[in-house]
């Protein structure tokens, strides 16, 4: 499988041994999550693997309920696994502690969520800057990073409004600026266009694929879109908790169509 | 991150300005219950102390004690002899006291103390004589009396202009006023209390004839300042040892009166404060209320800064500075208040107000205590929060 592979190293040594190999970024090797509800033990990811390169464009659609989230929130640091090897840009991080955690969250990862998520009293420079304070960057200095990566985002002109001044599509740029100021190794965007109308989704969408294509930024989104999905190099399903290859899905789909009579591709795609 | 931090209190305090408002007022009323119950403390210590020092801190006040033997008694004679034998007396003035209705003209003009004294009792207890002169060592056994103020007021309000030459009755003996004494104001803070202005003084042997109780009931000394006070205790207990054997004498010095006094005000002082610090604690655990509402409504925010990588220690930083700046606007506010109260105390009692800057101090100490103390909870709250049911929380 192109997009997955066991060979996952033990530990924070580099998974790129091969020059000519594109960088790892994130590997992942049977990642396991379960909860515990109440007296039951309901395992969400049932041993996900997965690889993603320096500058890859990835998309994961799944139905509700797959384990996107929770997949998202192991990539993002925000959850650990119970079980598997997680590691990201040449460090193990699965059983790092939460200071570890946070740190490494900081300097690896940029999130957009669908949500924005913006700090609705700070300016957009102050969302922006953010990340940066946390990494102990004076705030001289990030102000400056921070106007200058909403230039590049179209966002030079509403340095200092806050979020109920901005559009939804104009609150995406300055999510997506605060996610790359502090010069993340991945970008994990959630549903980034999910909250926007058609036009203004293309735009955020026509901007990560630039960035992606122009800076080589490795994205990851997850999605329901078909239509965003289909505008990523790699596109991965996510289905009962396992990772399957766009083929192996597609296959799928295809014969559950046939089985009722073109009944389940949408539920199966769209979730 | 400091300085970021305080500008999102600031910020998150004037977003919610009556939540903001009502923690800052029960912080200003803790802050200025203890201000103003401290400050009022050592302002009446210092009073006491004024009035100490006043009348000087060399007094001396000797009394026979309850557990001397019933027979033995202070001699008259050992009495007027204590400053002329012990090096570190200046002065004794013996007193035998007795009181009694005062009759001038046929008319009642007044009750109090009849005051056998010699003529050292004056200088001792710092009485000046109006008109006339006071009792004299030459007295002996004479029916002169020396009049306080206010006495001399009611004479003459009965018409008689000039008092001094009349004659009073006590105890249905008639007594020659030599004297008439200024007013003066009386000191409480001594173990004897004098109450001059309307007493009437009589020479001490006629006392010791006329009274009812004709022991000398205490002797007033002031004794040389350059000695310390519990060397002067030791010579006079010295001296009544060899002159009376089995005398029990109770001995008190200003300045030890003023050390036993100090202590006690620290204790009242301490006292106050912690009546005061009862409205601190109300006032702190509604900060302590207004801090986690404030952490549950910005449970998603916390999970934002969470997920942009701050740490559980920024977080708590984050609020603990929030806490400590509304208590510490707070605690200034309440420090005026609490001056002010303590002015108006201070002009309701005609005390001298001074800003104590020891209560201050512990003021912005206190608010600065309670904004950590406080706000520690909701802040170890906020730096716990799950980001993940932050990031989904709407």
């Amino acid at each position: 499988m192109s997009w997955c592979s066991r060979d996952v190293p033990m530990m924070s040594e580099t998974v790129n041994t091969d020059q000519n190999m594109p960088k790892s970024i994130l590997s992942l090797s049977d990642i396991r999550r379960s909860f515990q509800i109440g007296p039951t033990n309901t395992e969400i990811l049932k041993g996900v693997d997965l690889e993603v390169y320096e500058g890859d464009l990835l998309s994961i659609m799944g139905p509700s309920g797959s384990g996107k989230t929770t997949l998202m929130n192991i990539i993002g640091l925000l959850d650990q696994p119970s079980s598997g090897y997680y590691v990201l840009d040449g460090d193990k991080v699965s059983n790092l502690n939460d200071n570890a955690l946070s740190s490494l969250r900081n300097k690896q990862i940029g999130f957009v969520f669908q949500a924005f998520h913006l700090l609705t009293r700070s300016s957009a420079v102050e969302n922006v800057c953010m990340p940066l304070l946390y990494r102990g960057v004076r705030r001289k200095a990030a102000v400056r990073s921070a106007e200058e990566m909403l230039d590049k985002v179209g966002m030079g002109e509403r340095l200092r409004h806050r979020p109920n001044q901005l559009s939804g599509g104009q609150k995406q740029r300055v999510a997506i600026a605060r996610a790359l100021v502090g010069s993340p190794s991945l970008l994990l965007a959630d549903e980034p266009t999910g909250a926007l109308d058609p036009n203004t989704a293309k735009e955020v969408m026509s901007l990560l694929l630039r960035l992606n294509d122009e800076q080589k930024l490795t994205v990851m989104i997850i999605t329901h879109d078909v239509n965003i999905a289909r505008q990523c190099k790699r596109q991965v399903f996510i289905r009962d908790g396992t990772l399957i290859e766009s083929s192996e899905y597609m296959n799928a789909a295809h014969s559950e169509t046939a089985d009722r009579n073109g009944h389940a591709t949408a539920a199966i795609v769209e979730g | 991150m400091v300085g970021a931090n305080a500008r999102e209190a600031v910020d998150s305090m004037r977003k919610a300005r009556l939540r903001t408002a009502l923690g800052i007022i029960g912080i200003m009323v803790g802050i200025s219950s203890v201000i103003a119950m401290v400050s009022v403390g050592e302002i009446a210590q210092e009073q006491a102390r004024k009035q100490f020092e006043e009348l000087g801190t060399d007094i001396v006040v000797i009394r026979k004690s309850f557990e001397s033997a019933a027979s033995v008694e202070i001699d008259l004679e050992d009495a007027i002899a204590l400053d002329a034998t012990v090096a570190s007396i200046i002065e004794a003035a013996p007193r035998i006291l007795g009181d009694g209705e005062f009759i001038h003209s046929g008319k009642t003009v007044g009750n109090g103390s009849v005051n056998g004294v010699t003529a050292t009792f004056a200088s001792v207890n710092q009485l000046i004589v109006q008109k006339g002169r006071f009792i004299s060592d030459f007295d002996i056994g004479r029916y002169f009396c020396v009049i306080g103020a206010d006495l001399a007021s009611e004479i003459r309000n009965n018409g008689v202009v000039n008092p001094v030459g009349t004659t009073v009755e006590v105890g249905g003996r008639l007594f020659t006023i030599v004297g008439v004494l200024q007013g003066i104001e009386e000191n409480y803070v001594l173990p004897v209390q004098i109450d001059a202005n309307r007493s009437i003084f009589i020479p001490i042997s006629t006392a010791q004839r006329v009274a009812w109780r004709p022991e000398i009931e205490v002797i007033i000394a002031r004794s040389r300042t350059d000695i310390h006070h519990e060397k002067v205790a030791a010579d006079i207990t010295e001296y009544f040892r060899r002159r009376a054997p089995g005398l029990q004498l109770q001995i008190i010095t200003a300045k030890e009166l003023i050390a036993r006094m100090e202590s006690q005000m620290n204790i009242f002082s301490l006292l106050l404060g912690a009546v005061g610090s009862i409205s601190l604690i109300v006032g702190g655990i509604g900060i302590m209320n207004i801090m986690l509402v404030s952490v549950a409504e910005r449970r998603q925010e916390i999970a934002i800064r969470r997920a942009l990588g701050a740490q559980r220690r920024d977080i708590q930083s984050q609020f603990l500075t929030e806490s400590i700046i509304l208590t510490m606007v707070g605690g200034i506010f309440g420090i005026a208040l609490g001056l002010a109260v303590t002015w108006g105390i201070c002009r309701y009692t005609n005390w001298d107000f001074m800003v104590s800057v020891t209560s201050i101090a512990s003021g912005l100490g206190t608010a600065a205590i309670a904004g950590l103390f406080f706000g520690f909870q909701p802040a170890y709250q906020a730096s716990r929060l799950d980001p993940i049911a932050g990031l989904q929380s709407e």
